[in-house]
């Protein structure tokens, strides 16, 4: 393949892949919810990607065939990995279909997630922006916060309870 | 009867790696079993992966918490004094053309004072904008290339000052007033439902930081807000946790990569009484100093108002 060729062919794998990743990362997230070990994954997805990228059709939606190989990485990294508790093989099949049928959701979460964080308790919002922007472990917060580690996940699970309550509300409004 | 009864502390507690084995199994037999469960899974599950999501995270950044005490812009005039207020100040410019889209739906442009960059040329007045049609905010400047003026974002800043601040991302800001336009469309007693959509067009050039910035991203985010216009800057940027809505929308472009435009959208509620726009670029990761930017710039930002008919079915994009 000429230089060129290949230069434009990674500029435009590169570009379709940054396109895709987050709501690649969403979806790995559902099998996967660490965080970690979804980046991993994603990576491992971009290594098989990019080395199949040739035989993309441009034609059809990357995401679509992009998703289909961050299912067989999902699958290989839970296979060879057990250092959290696993759903198993079944719940994530069921998962992965439910989630092709139910994308108003995410439409919601996109419109609404930035409105419903505003209405987080100082606290809870202070944890959550700890947690998921800074990259801080629960127990660093509980460092910080001077809380016990399972005060700190207990706050941030109810402010993630609260914020599925409030998108829901949302969705419940925009269709009144 | 399951010794699990409490499936959504149990979804939550397996979303942060939380869950024993047995617990694992035992909610993913429910996953496979009851609809309601894999339902509720996928929600919170979708929430989790949102929350770590890089560019939904950028409106952490700039999201304080909601304040327990008496909210920033509790002196905000009712809306009906506010309309009153707007319609004297007549800052609102509304455009004349109209464009229909389908049967189901209107689209007007409200006017952004000087959207497309060509009424000014230089450095961007620095700080938080205190009355509506002017933009201000983080260090930018307008320049011109080949007869087209357009923004060129210069370094991230705290536009309140406040020493030590976060300064991850250089904003800025016009204030809209929206007054005139509930007025005039009734929006309180109207049947339809009203959205505001802001775009703007950025475009990314190699800058001498690109190798520190690999993050960087643009967005233009719209905020709405019952209130007076000088109070949004005063109570910056805890006032954010008092917005009636906001929408966000990010872009991420390579250095020389074709400019792309981008559009947030938010539901336009009766009570809002001003819109709070902004392009910015951010670069996603901490400081509290600036950060030198240089190869981002935004043009041509335009705010629509949608008129749709409150369907039965909700049409989702």
């Amino acid at each position: 393949m000429p230089v060129a060729d290949s230069e434009d062919n990674h500029e435009h794998f590169t570009r379709l892949l940054l396109e895709s990743e987050p709501a690649m990362l969403r979806s790995i997230q559902v099998a996967v919810p660490h965080r970690a070990d979804a980046r991993e994954i994603m990576q491992e997805t971009a290594v098989a990607l990019w080395r199949q990228f040739d035989t993309f059709d441009s034609s059809r939606p990357f995401i679509n065939w992009a998703m289909g190989f961050a299912r067989i990485e999902t699958r290989r990294f839970l296979a060879r990995e057990s250092r959290r508790a696993q759903l198993s093989e079944k719940a994530i099949e069921a998962l992965e279909l439910e989630m092709e049928h139910s994308t108003e959701f995410d439409y919601a979460i996109e419109s609404h997630l930035a409105t419903c964080l505003g209405k987080l308790s100082e606290k809870s919002s202070r944890l959550i922006k700890g947690y998921y922007h800074e990259g801080r472990s629960p127990e660093a917060l509980s460092k910080r916060e001077g809380r016990t580690v399972e005060a700190i996940y207990k706050t941030i699970q109810r402010s993630r309870g609260e914020l599925q309550t409030c998108i829901e509300r949302q969705i419940r409004k925009a269709q009144a | 009867m399951s010794d699990f009864p409490d499936w959504q502390t149990l979804i939550q507690k397996h979303l942060d790696g939380q869950s024993t084995d047995e617990e694992a199994g035992a909610l993913s037999k429910e996953i496979e079993t009851n609809a309601k469960v894999r339902s509720d899974y996928l929600k919170a599950a979708r929430i989790h992966g949102a929350l770590g999501d890089e560019v939904i995270s950028f409106d952490l950044e700039s999201t304080p918490p909601r304040s327990s005490g008496t909210p920033s812009i509790s002196w905000a005039k009712p809306l009906a004094a506010a309309v009153i207020a707007g319609a004297f100040v007549g800052l609102l410019g509304v455009g004349v053309v109209w464009a229909i889209n389908s049967p189901k739906s209107e689209e007007r442009m409200v006017s952004v004072s000087n959207g497309n960059f060509e009424d000014s040329l230089g450095p961007v007045p620095l700080g938080f904008p205190s009355g509506f049609g002017n933009w201000s905010g983080d260090p930018a400047e307008v320049i011109e290339e080949d007869g087209n003026r357009i923004l060129r974002f210069l370094e991230t800043a705290n536009v309140t000052g406040k020493p030590n601040g976060g300064a991850s991302a250089s904003n800025v800001f016009q204030l809209i007033d929206l007054s005139n336009l509930q007025q005039e469309w009734d929006t309180e007693n109207s049947d339809s439902q009203f959205t505001l959509e802001l775009s703007a067009r950025f475009r990314r050039e190699s800058a001498p930081t690109d190798a520190e910035l690999p993050k960087i991203a643009g967005s233009c985010t719209i905020h709405l807000y019952q209130a007076e216009p000088d109070a949004i800057g005063k109570a910056w940027p805890q006032v954010i946790s008092e917005a009636v809505a906001i929408g966000n929308k990010v872009v991420r472009l390579m250095p020389g990569e074709e400019g792309r435009r981008v559009t947030a959208s938010c539901i336009l509620e009766p009570e809002a009484t001003l819109a709070l726009i902004s392009v910015n670029v951010n670069a996603r990761k901490p400081s509290t100093t600036p950060i030198k930017l240089g190869g981002y710039f935004v043009d041509d930002v335009q705010l629509t108002v949608i008129r749709q008919p409150n369907l039965p079915v909700r049409v989702v994009k």
